[in-house]
Formats: C-alpha cells, sequence, structure tokens
C-alpha cells in the first residue's frame, strides 16, 4: 500500500493511539501489533545510529496483514507430543507457509491447558501477538509470554526466572538459539521449536540444526507440508530416530 | 420614602463594587490558569519520558490532578482522540473549554498540536518543552497585567458606585 505521505502518517497515529513514541521500539523492529493480534508492517526513511535503527522518519508503506488463529490446528500431533503423562521435546520443520506458527501457537494452547507450565519466547510477536500485555491469541492458560526478545536471550531468562516444564519458540536457527536450547534442556526443561526445512538429510547438512540432531536433543522431529499436513514423524527410540519404517543412525 | 432611597443607593454601590471585582478577578484567574497548565506541560513531559505511556491515557491522569477547568481541557481532549488524531483533539479541547486566558495565550497552548503524538520521543518533549517557554512569556505577561489592574479595578469599582450614590444624593 503506498498513498500520499500525509495519509500514511495519520493511519500510523491512530494504530499507535495517537502516541507514536509510545510503539517507538515496535516501528524500529518494523511493525505494530494491533489489537486483535493483527500486525502492521511499516517502513521507509529510515534513521540509523551506532548500527541500530532508532526511527523511522518518514513511513512511506504499510502492510497490513490480518490474523487468524486456528483453533484446534494441533489436534492430528498433540499424541505424539504428549505421551504417558510427559511432554516430548520436539522439533516441527516445514517450509515457509506451511503452517508451522498457526500449529505451534495451537499446540502450545493445549499443552498449557492441560496443565503444564510454558514459557513462550515470541521474538516478532507472531505467536501471541501481544497488546498492552494481553495475548490477543488464545496460547493457554499457564503460559508466559516474553514478548519482542530475542530468542537465545529470552530462553536463558525464561528458564532461570519462570520455572516452565516447557520452553517453545518459533524459528530457530541461529548458534546463539541453538546454545540458548542446550542450555534448557539440560536445566531439565522440555522444548517445542520450529525451524524451516524440508527433508531430515537437509537438516543433517544446516551446520547449525544439524548439531540438534546429533545430539540428540529431540524426542520427535516432526516434518509438515502445506496446509499443515503431516508429512512424516520422527521418534528417538534407543538413540536412533526412527519413522516406524525406516531406521537412520 | 428616605429608607427606599438608601436602600438603591447601597444596591448601586454594591453593584458597581462587585462588577469591579469581578473585572479585577480576570486578571488573578488568567494567571492561575496559565499556570495550571504549566503544572500540566510538566507532568506530561515527566509520565511520558518515563513511562511511555500513550497520550490518552496521560491526559486523563492529568485531568485528575487538576483544578476543574484546566482539569476539564485534557479531559475532553482525551476523549476527544478516540475519534480524531491527537492535535485536532487537543486544538478543539482547547477552543471549546471555559477558561477564562485570552486569545493569545490559547494559540500558544495550540501551537502543542501540530506534532501532538507525531514524533518520537524526543520530539515530543521538545515540543512539550517549547510550549513550556512560551507559556513561561505569557504567565510573566500576566503577572504585569495583573499587578497593574487587580488593585485598580477593585478600587474603581468601588469609588464608581460611591460617586452615582453622591450624584444622587
Amino acid at each position: 500500500m503506498c498513498h500520499h505521505g500525509r495519509e500514511i502518517l495519520n493511519m500510523v497515529q491512530v494504530f499507535c493511539d495517537n502516541s507514536i513514541y509510545s510503539y517507538q521500539s515496535q516501528i524500529c523492529n518494523g511493525f505494530i501489533t494491533l489489537p486483535g493480534g493483527h500486525r502492521v508492517g511499516l517502513t521507509g526513511s529510515i534513521a540509523m545510529k551506532d548500527g541500530q535503527i532508532i526511527n523511522i522518519t518518514y513511513v512511506s508503506s504499510l502492510n497490513i496483514r490480518i490474523a487468524k488463529e486456528i483453533i484446534g490446528a494441533s489436534e492430528k500431533i498433540l499424541p505424539q507430543i504428549i505421551e504417558d503423562g510427559q511432554v516430548n521435546s520436539t522439533l516441527i520443520v516445514s517450509k515457509p507457509g506451511c503452517g508451522k506458527t498457526t500449529i505451534l501457537r495451537d499446540l502450545v494452547r493445549n499443552i498449557s491447558n492441560m496443565g503444564y507450565t510454558i514459557s513462550m519466547i515470541d521474538e516478532r510477536g507472531e505467536l501471541a501477538a501481544m497488546y498492552k500485555g494481553i495475548p490477543q491469541n488464545d496460547v493457554g492458560l499457564r503460559t508466559d509470554i516474553l514478548d519482542n526478545v530475542t530468542k537465545s536471550l529470552g530462553m536463558k531468562i525464561a528458564v532461570r526466572t519462570m520455572a516452565p516444564q516447557v520452553i517453545v519458540a518459533d524459528e530457530i536457527g541461529s548458534e546463539e538459539d541453538i546454545e540458548a536450547i542446550n542450555y534448557g534442556i539440560c536445566s531439565g526443561v522440555k522444548g517445542i521449536f520450529t525451524a524451516h526445512g524440508s527433508t531430515i538429510d537437509e537438516l543433517n547438512l544446516n551446520k547449525v540444526l544439524n548439531k540438534l540432531y546429533e545430539e540428540r536433543i529431540f524426542k520427535k522431529i516432526i516434518f509438515l507440508e502445506k496446509k499443515g499436513m503431516v508429512q512424516k514423524i520422527y521418534t528417538l527410540d534407543k538413540n536412533m530416530y526412527k519413522t516406524g519404517d525406516e531406521n537412520l543412525a | 420614602m428616605g429608607i427606599i432611597k438608601f436602600i438603591m443607593l447601597a444596591a448601586i454601590f454594591g453593584m458597581s463594587t462587585i462588577i469591579g471585582v469581578n473585572i479585577s478577578k480576570k486578571y488573578s484567574t488568567r494567571v492561575k490558569e496559565l499556570k495550571e497548565f504549566q503544572s500540566a506541560l510538566n507532568i506530561f513531559e515527566e509520565k511520558i519520558k518515563f513511562t511511555y505511556e500513550p497520550i490518552p491515557e496521560v491526559f486523563e491522569e492529568i485531568s485528575e490532578k487538576l483544578v476543574k477547568n484546566v482539569g476539564q481541557v485534557f479531559k475532553t481532549a482525551s476523549e476527544n482522540m478516540k475519534f480524531e488524531s491527537a492535535g485536532e483533539a487537543w486544538e478543539d479541547a482547547i477552543n471549546k473549554a471555559e477558561i477564562k486566558i485570552n486569545k493569545e495565550d490559547k494559540e500558544v497552548l495550540k501551537g502543542l498540536a501540530k506534532m501532538l503524538g507525531k514524533t518520537d520521543l524526543d520530539g515530543q518533549v521538545n515540543e512539550i518543552r517549547l510550549t513550556e517557554k512560551f507559556l513561561e512569556t505569557k504567565i510573566k505577561d500576566a503577572e504585569l497585567e495583573k499587578s497593574k489592574n487587580e488593585k485598580l479595578f477593585k478600587t474603581l469599582g468601588a469609588t464608581v458606585g460611591l460617586a452615582i450614590v453622591i450624584v444622587l444624593v
């Protein structure tokens, strides 16, 4: 959407509750979360200082994304995650646009409502979509949300301070993420994460995610394809990942 | 006959004095209200610096801390912001307010409207400080007028009244 500058500024004002300064940090991240979980991406002339974005001086384009949480999206894989009253550490993998985030959100809602304490590190505000401290999406009763913080830092803080049984984050992929996950799992916390990828071989080739595979961090690795359909599920059994019809070293 | 005349004269004297006192009050009210606005802007600046609260909420809180007339301006502005931009809401609230400051004072306050809610924190704080500065000048101006005119009109009212009474006696 690209209109006359004045109209855009007026729209941003309305989105920011008439107070652009109070949404400063969100604007510098490139998006504003609205009540209802909708997100407005903004871009334009950016002011930088010391390698950080400190302001968008002229907003020239807006990208409005209408949120849609799907309750019940995780019904099919829930039995894989909760087995014998225990939460299995799980990695959900798929290409972009297959519904990882939607399924993860619903999974958290279910597990939380079943009685497990969850700490959710919502780096981009997509999972919980916090607005003034209130999650706009239903992420469950016992979910503590860390909003707008880098995953690695957030995970460490959550493990140390919120006493979670499960930590959850979307789109892990950096070395710091892996290090933080290791820290969490070694502290006895279970983890459910998503990552980009399409096959187990591709996962192995990824220098960063490979570590998680090698160290057998996850009990389950679930591959999804379009529209959240389950493609393959790998279960850790006697230190090997099996799909039920195949053996992997 | 004598008593009625006495009562009428007393009434005329009383009214004249009251008119004089009311005119003189204008000057002291203007000073009071300008100082209230100054105090309000101070609160506004401190609030947004430390809490990053959005303007409608800050104005709502400010309105409760101030004297009725001035507080009402902030309350109205806050309510207007539900369907207007911050700047327009503020201007409307000032225009419709029942306050005793004069036209130029109102223009100084309305000057805040241009950038209200539109810039980052430093921008907002600078705007507020600029308005505070102009307001300071206006307050000095108002106090000068008050010292010149307050006593004048009080005594003028009584004197004119007395003069009329003497003439009619």
